[in-house]
């Protein structure tokens, strides 16, 4: 395993595309899986992410890269200087631009966020979605998503009959 | 609202739309609904037993929303279910006209048959699956208006998501014997089906409980609130029915009514409303001494509220902390860790108001009797209330099926505990329903020993061991005890041999399992299983 700089672990991921990105350990940890591919020994050099491509994992380095706990030296310098909640204010406006992304980029987002069980950006990605469509009509999030409706008219007629309360 | 359909990438796969769809607000259960009909896919998505059991997982921190609550009130322009939620909302409750609303915990709600028909009947209803169950009352039942509480049995249970379990009832009911006014109290089981042994205490005057439900303290301490203001312990454990002191009526209570809560501590408490006050009271034992009446905390309510007077409460939600009180023409709901109020609608009049506490899934097939499945929505299909008995178990059938597919998708996942633990469920409802050595039990006896085998296998690997050697950890399995697993998976296995060697016909079946069984031995290194129980067959 690749080390740098003073006692920091570094750790080579590799998407599908042959791209390879080198990150500190404790980045790559922020994902529950690597992290348990690390504990578990089962990483020597490199780790190949399935499934992911490059351009996504790379979101997916520097959003890890921006949530990592800061620890150390340069963490408690950083706590010096800037108290908590503006750190939290921070990260949360800093999230806010991140997320500002097509939309096949985000449900790949969510997707690489699920395989590699990084909870803090599965969340922001699935939220996000869910706060666009929320307030929408059912047309409205079919459009959106390009989810077909396959209910039959005369489905589609009983379910309105029988539940108007959704509707209204 | 037509848009042009958009271009067709970006189409979200099921991983990605379950993400999403868990991220839907507990206490707007008619988002969840609503996404329900965008399409079919999304429909079995939210219905499927995993999302509802990763839904309650995601939401763990939180307390379990107020979905909205039960009443008997007379106005029949009031839905049976009222829902207490951000958008609309609706739960298809039993007819208030036919039954009346007595409680609701842990997933389930009890109803008492209109008191003018000859024969009363309890009836059982699950708000989130829409299930429904009969139970007879208590043959000595004689009075008017009896209180009953229904609460869940199993042991290990949290009750986020306990219906479908065992659960029992508690009938309190006044008469008269021997000239003298007697309280009693029975207890059901739904694990025998019966009514227990009656408990009673001689009174001096008869009561009646038509106005509150009981409170749950602890898993054995049940209580009630007369209509006249007394207090009733009724102990599961002991079946001891006492009657306890009122809180000091310090601040004028008078006539006005009050209720019974969960203190904060999660002791008995008690919660009226005078003047502008939320006065909230606490049943604290002191120094070994008898338990007394503490007052636990004021909530000012002229903060959110013009000031008012005289204001009763008429419900408490356990599990929500959140209370019920009407206040001049409106009620509102109280929650009482934010001390937030909002007004829920114009109350007309006085009602045991009873909260339905839990997290809404929609649930789909379960609640669907046989034979309709192709019906246009089938998930909104409540069961008839006839034969309810019948429909029950096979609505425990079909979820057995439902879990049986789901166990075998979950073996496909590679998630072997979750797999296990559906292939139990499953086998638990067969064996109940068939019987242990029936042969419709052979194929689950098999599958679940499989699937302990396998997540024994992977326990092993895992720790560097391997199922055929023993490894570093000294023929100890994985060193986390998995040992229980395969001694359990060899149970299951030996039965179904046992119930397939009565067939003749079942070649594939036998050597499936015999395969199976093994390779138990194998790797216990015990030749004696092996040539005693397979080859000697």
């Amino acid at each position: 395993m690749a080390t740098r700089e003073a006692g920091k672990k570094m750790i080579m991921l590799k998407s599908p595309d042959g791209m390879e990105f080198e990150v500190e350990e404790a980045v790559a940890m922020e994902s529950q899986t690597i992290r348990k591919m690390i504990e578990d020994d089962c990483a020597d050099t490199a780790i190949l992410i399935p499934n992911i491509n490059s351009k996504i994992l790379s979101r997916v380095i520097e959003y890890c890269n921006k949530h990592v706990p800061t620890t150390g030296a340069t963490g408690a310098a950083a706590s010096d200087t800037v108290a908590p909640a503006a750190l939290a204010e921070d990260l949360k406006i800093w999230d806010a631009e991140f997320i500002k992304v097509n939309r096949a980029t985000r449900f790949d987002l969510i997707q690489a966020a699920s395989y590699l069980n990084i909870k803090g950006l599965l969340d922001l990605t699935s939220q996000t979605t869910i706060d666009t469509i929320s307030d929408n009509s059912l047309e409205e999030i079919r459009s959106f998503l390009s989810t077909k409706n396959d209910y039959l008219p005369e489905e589609e007629q009983t379910i309105r009959r029988e539940n108007q309360w959704a509707f209204q | 609202m037509a848009a042009p359909p958009p271009p067709p990438p970006a189409l979200p796969d099921d991983v990605v739309v379950e993400e999403i769809l868990l991220r839907l607000p507990p206490d707007d259960p008619g988002c969840l609904f609503r996404a329900s009909l965008v399409c079919k896919a999304w429909r079995n998505a939210v219905s499927h037993p995993r999302f509802r059991r990763r839904y309650i997982g995601l939401h763990r921190h939180r307390a379990p929303p107020v979905l909205g609550f039960l009443h008997d009130w007379e106005d029949g322009g009031i839905p049976d279910f009222f829902p207490t939620t951000a958008s609309p909302f609706s739960l298809a409750a039993p007819d208030r006209r036919f039954w009346r609303p007595v409680d609701c915990r842990h997933g389930r709600a009890l109803f008492l048959s209109d008191r003018r028909q000859e024969t009363q009947e309890l009836l059982l209803w699950e708000p989130i699956t829409g299930a429904r169950r009969g139970i007879p009352v208590p043959a000595a039942f004689r009075c008017q208006w009896p209180a009953a509480a229904v609460f869940c049995t199993a042991d290990w249970c949290d009750h986020r998501d306990c219906a479908g379990g065992p659960f029992g009832v508690v009938f309190l009911f006044a008469g008269e014997q021997d000239r003298h006014v007697v309280t009693s109290a029975c207890l059901y089981s739904s694990e025998t089906g019966t009514w227990g042994k009656l408990n009673s205490r001689q009174d001096e005057f008869t009561m009646e409980f038509q106005n509150h439900s009981s409170v749950l303290v602890g898993r054995s301490l049940l209580y009630f609130l007369s209509d006249g203001g007394t207090i009733l312990e009724y102990n599961l454990d002991s079946g001891v029915l006492a009657v306890l002191d009122r809180p000091p009526d310090d601040y004028g209570r008078g006539r006005q009514r009050f209720n019974l809560m969960l203190a904060e501590d999660g002791g008995l408490g008690v919660a009226e409303a005078i003047d502008f006050q939320l006065i909230l009271w606490k049943r604290e034992a002191s120094d070994g001494t008898d338990a007394r009446w503490v007052l636990s905390r004021i909530v000012d309510m002229d903060s959110f509220f013009d000031p008012v007077t005289l204001a009763p409460v008429l419900g408490f939600a356990e599990g929500a902390n959140a209370i019920f009180v009407k206040i001049i023409y409106s009620l509102f709901m109280v929650e009482l860790q934010s001390e937030q109020a909002k007004i829920v609608c114009s109350s007309p009049g006085f009602c045991n108001l009873i909260p339905v506490v839990g997290f809404y899934t929609p649930h789909s097939r379960l609640q669907v009797p046989g034979g309709e499945h192709h019906s246009p929505a089938p998930w909104l299909k409540q069961l008839g209330r006839g034969g309810q008995q019948g429909v029950w178990e096979e609505k425990s059938l079909e979820w057995a099926q439902v879990l049986f597919d789901e166990g075998c998708m979950a073996i496909n996942e590679k998630d072997l505990a979750y797999t296990a633990d559906c292939f139990r469920h499953v086998l638990e409802i067969r064996v109940r329903h068939y019987g242990g050595l029936a042969p419709e039990c052979a194929n689950t006896f098999y599958h679940y020993g499989g699937a302990l085998l396998c997540k024994a296998r992977e326990a092993a690997n895992r720790s560097g061991t391997n199922l055929r050697g023993k490894g570093q950890t000294d023929g100890n399995m994985t060193g986390d005890g998995d040992d229980s697993d395969l001694d359990l998976a060899w149970k299951m296995l030996n039965t179904a041999r046992v119930i397939v060697a009565k067939s003749p016909e079942k070649t594939m079946e036998k050597v499936n399992i015999l395969n199976a069984l093994a390779e138990i031995s194998m790797t216990r290194d015990n030749l004696s299983y092996l040539s005693y129980h397979v080859l000697g067959w």
